[in-house]
């Protein structure tokens, strides 16, 4: 066999596989911080005769501890998106301690109205009562926007999550495509490869999902539920945004290839993800918050209801200084009104800026001669407040659907309210700070197996160097070997 | 005569060493013709009856061998359909007039027809494997036709094989009889609902839902409907559903039990009968989870890329990622290669004492393998060439003397008369 040219052969390929080696460390290299990026080295394969030659490219990779990072970011995704907004309620009017909560409010206005009642012939202490009944009125109404508000910011939050899943379902088709068609093939497909896991990174941010490897590398998604969300072709993910929430109003579904995955009552319901935690915000979370504010309103329309005061009662009872748009009928007891806190009002009969009589809270007779609890027309009349302040205290029967306590007066509900939601907040931050921990742990253990080592690649520039001297020097040999043989040749 | 002898023979010694000359400027020439089998000359000795008194030099016959079964050292390549055979066998290629050759020379690329053509013109063979298999004719070269690529573009499959694998939540509440899937009611309710991509005659995208919902214990109904169908994604379809079957599962195991359905056959509209294998279905205390779906069939769509295995089968990846194989090329043997009349262009003609061609194909009887993105190198090696060629130019030098001596002898001999 042909030895000096084998020589020079085998170094030749010898050089074209340490340059291609080279290319691929320095591709590591580069892409030392980048954490989509997969640690790739080059397949070398000796051919016959020791030829070599770069026969493919992989890639480190982990299928188990990538589906273990996809898991635990949906569960992080999830909680962040419960926990952000319970936060934005908590801020603006859960916050037990905070004089502006309407459970704070409402303690503010007994004090106002026991001040009231000790002076009942003082006008500015009626004055003073009545803001503070406006001042309970108005935190009532803005709860309402700000649960309103929360639920339409989560409704956006999902129809911009779908419309992601969408357009990264279609940059997944892009690299599974790739993958699809080269495999089997010497084409280098880490790339398309580290795309796909990306895409399939970002995508378990916005619902949970699971990867089924199929002939060729292909990949099918389906959702955590089981719904196909890839499968040769990606599947349409749809929702409805709507356009003004309201209370009462209830959000459109998600539906995945047809499939309603976000309504709790579906059988193939996603369980995790950012979608999954917005959904449980709109449909779950703030529409209880909301059914709680609704009972303070209707707790506080009952309290302050007046009844025929005749020596023989014939007419109804009505609402007294805080009225609503059903007005003068009092609201059902024990059953949640929607959006009753959205509407409650100071009756205009008792507030003076409105045209009203101050004095009418402690006389009573909003409805009429008939209603009037002070037929003597005493100025130091206190008997109508009195009952007022301890039907504050007074138990009373509650919606269940509130998932608080049924039974309890006024000023107990508004205070569990609070702390319902607090509790909610507390167990939110733990749960995320929790899932973070894990996706954190999970990304770092990805990161160990498939991240770039410099210290690794820098060695293996060193011994690239070494080999490709070595292999020159091979080169320089044989060339003046040759060149001896042709000075022999006269 | 022996002095006549003298001169005949160093000039039959000349000449000889002059064809081993020319021999080794054709390898030199060659160092870097792929597939290229080295030349060599061999010398044998003429001789001429003569008596233990008298002898008389005979002279030299020469004959030239190429050593055609020396395999070259493989070079590696960036092109799919750069072939090497590392064996015995050769390619059986064909040049313009359809005259069939065999050659080593394995740097095809596809000419304007999308046929695989070499540097020295040749076109490579191989059988089609679309229909029937191959029809191989062990000593000869009919059913062979241009490997060509052009003639695969758009082409579209049926789905007609698929298999679905999903663990169905045992502990789901079954349904009632009035609301299964199978009753394309508006109000239908299901366990699980997979959607799967299969393909009609047309290679039309047919998308398909398949349906599981527990009807009782350890008892499930499968209902595939056509998605075409579906009023805004779900029931009421227009039509009723392609196919349903019953589904029992064995309460030990979770498996199906023997006497279960374990496939559905189901006729894609317009298209073939897709046999859905359910045989690995389980029912277990877990969530509905899909294992594995897949339909075959494909799209038309053009030939993206060619593979080529060491079996020769030549694989055509469409754009859609199917992948499909189209060609087998063969590798073709005579019993002595060597002896093959070699030809411009690197090609090989089997002649009366190569023996007749047998074509077989590669990876079986010593045929060899063929390697894709590999080109085998010339069997030429400079440094043999070089001494070769000095021992050559020496010979002829000494071969040149002896004509000079007997020359001078025969001048002395004519100078005895002045």
């Amino acid at each position: 066999m042909a030895a000096l040219s084998t020589a020079l052969n085998l170094a030749r390929s010898s050089l074209a596989t340490v340059s291609g080696q080279t290319a691929v460390t320095s591709r590591n290299i580069s892409n030392v911080s980048n954490t989509d990026y997969s640690r790739k080295s080059a397949v070398v394969v000796s051919l016959s005769s020791g030829s070599l030659a770069i026969t493919g490219y992989t890639r480190a990779a982990d299928k188990l501890l990538l589906d273990k990072l996809l898991g635990s970011t949906s569960n992080s995704a999830a909680s962040d998106a419960i926990l952000s907004g319970i936060q934005r309620l908590s801020d603006t009017i859960g916050d037990p301690q905070s004089q502006t909560s309407p459970s704070g409010m409402l303690g503010k206005f007994q004090v106002a109205l026991q001040t009231y009642e000790q002076n009942p012939a003082d006008q500015s202490l009626a004055q003073t009562a009545i803001q503070s009944a406006g001042d309970l009125v108005r935190s009532l109404n803005d709860a309402t926007t700000a649960i309103q508000d929360v639920r339409k910011q989560a409704d956006t939050g999902m129809s911009g999550s779908v419309d992601r899943i969408n357009n990264l379902l279609q940059q997944f088709k892009v690299a599974n495509d790739a993958i699809v068609r080269g495999t089997g093939s010497s084409a280098d497909l880490t790339d398309s490869l580290d795309t796909r896991d990306k895409t399939m990174k970002l995508l378990s941010e916005e619902m949970g999902i699971r990867a089924v490897t199929r002939a060729n590398n292909d990949v099918a998604l389906y959702t955590d539920s089981g719904v196909t969300l890839f499968e040769t072709v990606p599947r349409t993910v749809t929702m409805q945004a709507t356009t003004s929430m309201m209370a009462g109003t209830s959000g459109n579904a998600v539906y995945v290839d047809g499939v309603d995955v976000s309504s709790p009552s579906s059988s193939m319901a996603i369980r995790s993800g950012t979608l999954y935690g917005l959904a449980k915000l709109r449909d779950d979370v703030a529409v209880v918050y909301q059914s709680q504010m609704d009972e303070v309103a209707r707790g506080l329309i009952e309290a302050f209801a007046e009844s025929d005061q005749s020596a023989t009662p014939s007419l109804a009872d009505a609402t007294g200084m805080f009225s609503y748009s059903g007005s003068p009928a009092v609201p059902a007891s024990g059953v949640a009104v929607s959006g009753l806190a959205g509407d409650i009002r100071l009756n205009p009969a008792v507030d003076p800026a409105q045209g009203g009589l101050a004095s009418r809270m402690r006389d009573g007779g909003i409805n009429g001669a008939a209603y009037s609890y002070n037929a003597a027309g005493s100025s130091g009349f206190s008997g109508r407040l009195s009952s007022l302040i301890n039907s504050l205290d007074e138990s009373r029967g509650f919606d269940p659907s509130t998932n608080l306590e049924s039974q309890g007066s006024l000023k107990t509900f508004g205070s569990a309210s609070s702390a319902w939601l607090e509790s909610l907040r507390q167990q939110a931050t733990s749960a995320s700070d929790l899932q973070t921990t894990v996706k954190t742990r999970s990304s770092d253990a990805l990161q160990r197996v498939n991240g770039v080592n410099l210290d690794d690649e820098m060695t293996v520039m060193l011994e690239l160097e070494r080999s490709y001297q070595a292999s020159a020097k091979i080169i320089s040999t044989v060339g003046s070997m040759l060149d001896m043989l042709m000075q022999a040749v006269k | 005569m022996s002095l006549y002898g003298i001169l005949r023979t160093s000039t039959s010694g000349m000449s000889a060493q002059a064809g081993r000359l020319a021999t080794v400027a054709e390898n030199i020439a060659n160092v870097n013709t792929n597939g290229y089998k080295r030349a060599s000359t061999e010398f044998s000795s003429l001789l001429v009856e003569a008596s233990e008194s008298d002898y008389t030099s005979g002279s030299i016959l020469t004959s030239v061998r190429h050593s055609v079964t020396e395999q070259g050292s493989p070079l590696s390549t960036t092109s799919p359909t750069d072939l090497a055979v590392k064996g015995h066998g050769f390619f059986v290629v064909t040049d313009s007039a359809g005259t069939p050759f065999l050659t080593r020379s394995g740097n095809f690329v596809k000419n304007e027809n999308g046929e695989l053509v070499n540097a020295g013109g040749f076109t490579l063979m191989g059988y089609p494997l679309t229909g029937s298999g191959p029809s191989i004719v062990v000593n000869g070269y009919s059913g062979l036709v241009p490997v060509s690529l052009s003639t695969l573009a758009l082409t579209a499959a049926p789905s007609t094989t698929g298999t679905f694998t999903a663990n169905l939540p045992s502990n789901a509440t079954a349904t009632p009889a009035a609301s299964l899937p199978s009753t394309n009611s508006a109000t239908a309710q299901y366990t699980g609902k997979s959607s799967l991509v299969s393909y009609d005659n047309l290679g039309n995208e047919v998308l398909l839902d398949v349906y599981f919902t527990k009807t009782g214990g350890n008892s499930w109904e499968s209902a595939v409907y056509n998605r075409a169908d579906a009023t805004s994604g779900g029931f009421p379809y227009t039509s009723g559903p392609l196919t349903t079957a019953t589904l029992a599962f064995d309460g030990t195991t979770g498996a199906l039990t023997g006497a279960s359905a374990n496939s559905l056959a189901i006729p894609v509209p317009n298209g073939a009968t897709l046999n859905l294998d359910l045989s690995k279905m389980s029912q277990l205390a877990t969530d509905y989870t899909v294992l594995g779906a897949k339909a075959d069939g494909n799209p038309p769509s053009g030939v993206d890329l060619l593979q080529i295995t060491t079996d020769g089968t030549v694989y055509a990846t469409f754009e859609n990622g199917s992948r499909i194989a189209v060609f087998k090329i063969p590798l073709a043997t005579v019993a002595s290669p060597d002896n093959m009349r070699q030809l411009a262009g690197n090609v090989f003609e089997a002649t009366k004492s190569s023996g007749d061609v047998q074509v077989g194909f590669a990876d079986t009887s010593g045929m060899g393998s063929i390697l894709s993105s590999t080109l085998e190198q010339s069997t030429v090696d400079l440094a043999s060439e070089l001494t070769t060629m000095i021992d050559a130019q020496r010979g002829y030098s000494a071969n040149s003397k002896v004509f000079q001596t007997g020359a001078e002898l025969m001048d002395v001999l004519i100078n005895l008369k002045r």
